[in-house]
């Protein structure tokens, strides 16, 4: 009852939203609908080469398929599993609304309800999505009965069930045995951890193969020896029997996976019911009313003093702030698995050069890829920090708007903050990599100023358009960092990195094939202009964003 | 009638709450008073069913809350000190919203709607969406949520604290309206002179303990301040006298 009156006031608000900002809703949205369906468009171009391209090998694109859908779902249920540990740290103890449904005659098991579809939603949608993409690729290929659709559907949407409620059961016991903070910290950074080990591993797997027919052979062959006699007890079975059963017309063999399938997932679902009913309102009490003691005395702050004092109160603010949040603190984690791509990628690229003679051409690789990939670090790490730090601030903006300290002030120390980190990021990549390809001292400098030049220019860029395009209603900065403006941010990013990487490989490649010629001289002299011109225009634009954001609210 | 028996709270090993015992009679207000921190929050989130107790009792017309919980919260009406509005929603489908989940048939609930969009002067924001309201009309939609179902129950957390002077007199004589309907309020407020002027007794607690309790001529007999306000008796209780010479220190 509660859940079905719940559900309704959401297509309200949706609905409201709607009303209240369509340009804003269509740009927001439909951006994000957009490159969803770009992403299921790509996947369903996938699923059907694979699917000709078995088939012109004249082998069984049926087998192909089933190991293919019980591989993927394998492999999705870990994954499922902690994407939906993370949602339910969020959506089981919101503090305000909870406490709203709490002081309502409603059943807490009901507010539980809630939270769980919630969670499962959040945690299930992409999946399905996929999943039915996969579905449309068979009914295309196998020419199937439409049918197939609900079959399907159902299977996939009762299979989803279970790793959420496996997840929210983990959740609600670590959480009824473990202070929340702690609870909380450990399964972030657990997720985070389990998610940065498998980017690096479909990093190693090397996906960009899967264009060569060699490397869709060897996919082929890696999943159909996977195919183990254990794999029968998993539900990822389950689901991938009920759907060729259906291609089969086998209708036993469908109501037995279906039965297993729907039973274990009534037994986990009724098990979450039921650590609920003991649990939840008791780790929600306990999540709400706690608050946490620090400790006063942290060494590092003297490191601060050689800032002004109108800085430093800044710098310090957001760094305890960081410090002390498990979330932000456990998503540095992502650095791992970027770093990781970064000098793996350099490392294939290093087997390619020595298989090209020309030395120009190994020489612009080395440039144009390199800078390519480590820009595509610190631009994803300042979109996702330095671009949505002046709006995180909130109503707490118009406190500093207010304070006795000049505004400027305040950027520079978000300037700072967004630097120094990239900086450092970036020149150890650089340096990794200018080793793995054992690039000469003197060349090894000049990729380390360009490198600091780079990291300049991004972080300047993000700090202008985050000023332009501040939000102070935002609560998650990754929600920020993902909309359309944090698009508008990553495509000058993109921008002002190939300018970079044309200011510097002009000028190489001409002094590689014709030495130190007047053209070299010339291309070196408007390089050079050019990036006075730059720094001069980046400026002047920070100023006059400064001035309007001093202006706002 | 609300009667708290023995109610103790611990969060980390602090007592928040220490055994504390009172009673709101039918047609009663009953003010609680206290510093920052002193529990008044957590004794109401108690009452309203909402945190459970470590030991001690609530019954709400001689019903335990944990008895019947549901049947008991619909009794209840509470205007917590940071209420919840959804920012996407109008005025009038939260309040549509609420009604359901109190289980007012649609006919009553338009009634009751038009009938508060008078009596709390809402009607140029009830259609608006609630991200834009003031804090003063949000705390007026939180009171209209809370009085949508009559209820027998009602628990305020600071109810006037942002109210402009028109609204806070009208809200005054609605709770007012309410005791001598026959309804048990039991509100908690810093600021003593509502205190004073709006409830029957006052209850005035100190980290957790209930320190004194009774109207203000008793207040004043057990503070031995014949004439002083509640001010002056809060101080005297509360150890405040040291507050004051700080005070006249830092000015």
């Amino acid at each position: 009852m509660f859940a079905f009156h719940w559900f309704l006031i959401q297509l309200k608000i949706l609905k409201n939203a709607f009303k209240e900002d369509k340009k804003g809703f269509f740009l927001r949205d439909l951006w994000h609908t957009f490159i969803i369906l770009c992403g299921l468009v790509l996947l369903y171009l996938f699923f059907t080469s694979m699917f000709r391209f078995i088939r012109l090998k004249g082998m069984s694109t049926f087998d192909f398929a089933f190991l293919f859908l019980s591989f993927s779902l394998v492999v999705f249920l870990p994954l499922l599993f902690y994407s939906a540990v993370v949602c339910s740290l969020s959506f089981l103890f919101q503090k305000e609304e909870t406490f709203f449904y709490f002081s309502l005659p409603v059943k807490r098991v009901s507010v539980f309800i809630v939270k769980f579809l919630q969670t499962y939603f959040h945690t299930a949608w992409m999946t399905f999505l996929g999943l039915i993409v996969f579905l449309a690729a068979m009914q295309q290929s196998f020419k199937v009965t439409p049918w197939l659709y609900l079959t399907g559907s159902i299977s996939f949407l009762v299979f989803l069930v279970i790793p959420v409620c496996a997840a929210v059961i983990l959740v609600m016991i670590v959480s009824r045995f473990l202070p929340f903070v702690q609870a909380r910290g450990m399964l972030t950074v657990i997720g985070l951890f389990v998610g940065s080990v498998l980017i690096a591993a479909i990093r190693v797997m090397q996906p960009e193969r899967l264009v060569t027919a060699e490397g869709k052979m060897q996919l082929v062959t890696y999943i159909q020896n996977l195919h183990k006699p254990w794999m029968t007890v998993l539900p990822s079975e389950w689901v991938t029997n009920i759907v060729f059963s259906q291609v089969q017309h086998d209708a036993e063999g469908m109501a037995v996976n279906f039965l297993s399938l729907c039973g274990l997932a009534a037994v986990l679902a009724l098990l979450a019911y039921a650590v609920a009913r003991l649990f939840y309102e008791r780790i929600w009490v306990d999540a709400a009313v706690v608050s946490e003691r620090v400790s006063k005395k942290f060494t590092w702050q003297s490191l601060l003093a050689m800032f002004p004092a109108s800085l430093r109160v800044f710098i310090r603010k957001d760094l305890l702030s960081f410090y002390r949040d498990t979330v932000e603190k456990g998503s540095i984690a992502i650095l791992i698995p970027l770093s990781f791509v970064y000098i793996y990628s350099v490392y294939l690229l290093n087997k390619q050069i020595h298989a090209v003679e020309e030395p120009i051409f190994s020489f612009l690789y080395i440039y144009l890829f390199n800078f390519f990939y480590s820009a595509v670090v610190i631009a994803g790490l300042s979109g996702r920090w330095v671009f949505p730090s002046i709006s995180l601030e909130g109503n707490n903006f118009r406190l500093i708007k207010g304070a006795a300290i000049p505004l400027k002030d305040f950027l520079r120390a978000k300037f700072l903050l967004g630097l120094v980190p990239l900086l450092c990021v970036g020149e150890v990549l650089i340096l990794g990599s200018l080793l793995i390809l054992r690039v000469q001292l003197p060349l090894m400098l000049v990729s380390m100023l360009i490198m600091a030049g780079l990291c300049w220019g991004i972080t300047l860029i993000c700090l202008i358009l985050g000023m332009r395009e501040a939000d102070f209603s935002i609560r998650e900065p990754l929600d920020f960092a993902l909309s359309y403006k944090g698009f508008l941010c990553l495509v000058w990013e993109s921008l002002f990195t190939a300018l970079v990487i044309a200011l510097v490989g002009v000028p190489t490649t001409l002094f590689l094939s014709k030495g130190a010629s007047s053209s070299f001289l010339l291309s070196i002299a408007i390089s050079l202009i050019v990036t006075l011109v730059i720094f001069r225009i980046l400026y002047n634009l920070y100023n006059t964003s400064l001035a309007r954001l001093a202006k706002s609210l | 009638m609300i009667k708290v028996q023995g109610i103790s709270k611990q969060i980390k090993n602090n007592f928040v709450l220490d055994g504390i015992d009172l009673q709101v009679r039918d047609q009663e207000i009953l003010g609680i008073v206290g510093p920052n921190g002193a529990g008044k929050t957590t004794l109401l989130n108690i009452v309203a069913g909402i945190w459970p107790a470590d030991k001690g009792s609530v019954e709400i017309d001689g019903t335990g809350l944990s008895e019947g919980a549901e049947a008991v919260r619909q009794k209840i009406g509470y205007v917590p000190d940071a209420p919840f509005l959804y920012p996407k929603l109008t005025g009038r489908e939260f309040l549509s919203f609420v009604g359901t989940l109190y289980r007012l048939d649609a006919q009553k609930l338009d009634q009751k709607i038009a009938e508060l969009e008078k009596a709390l002067e809402l009607s140029f924001w009830l259609d608006e969406l609630m991200d834009g309201y003031p804090r003063g009309v949000r705390q007026k939609m939180t009171l209209a949520g809370m009085l949508l179902h009559s209820p027998k129950i009602v628990l305020l957390d600071e109810p006037l604290t942002n109210l402009d002077p028109k609204s806070s007199k009208l809200v005054k004589e609605l709770l007012q309206n309410m005791a001598r309907s026959g309804a048990s309020i039991l509100l908690s407020t810093h600021i003593l002179e509502i205190a004073e002027k709006l409830c029957q007794r006052i209850v005035i607690i100190l980290e957790g303990k209930k320190i004194a309790e009774g109207s203000i001529a008793e207040l004043r007999a057990l503070a031995k301040s014949p004439g002083s306000n509640l001010e002056d008796i809060f101080l005297q209780l509360t150890g405040g006298e040291k507050y004051s010479e700080l005070l006249k220190h830092l000015t």
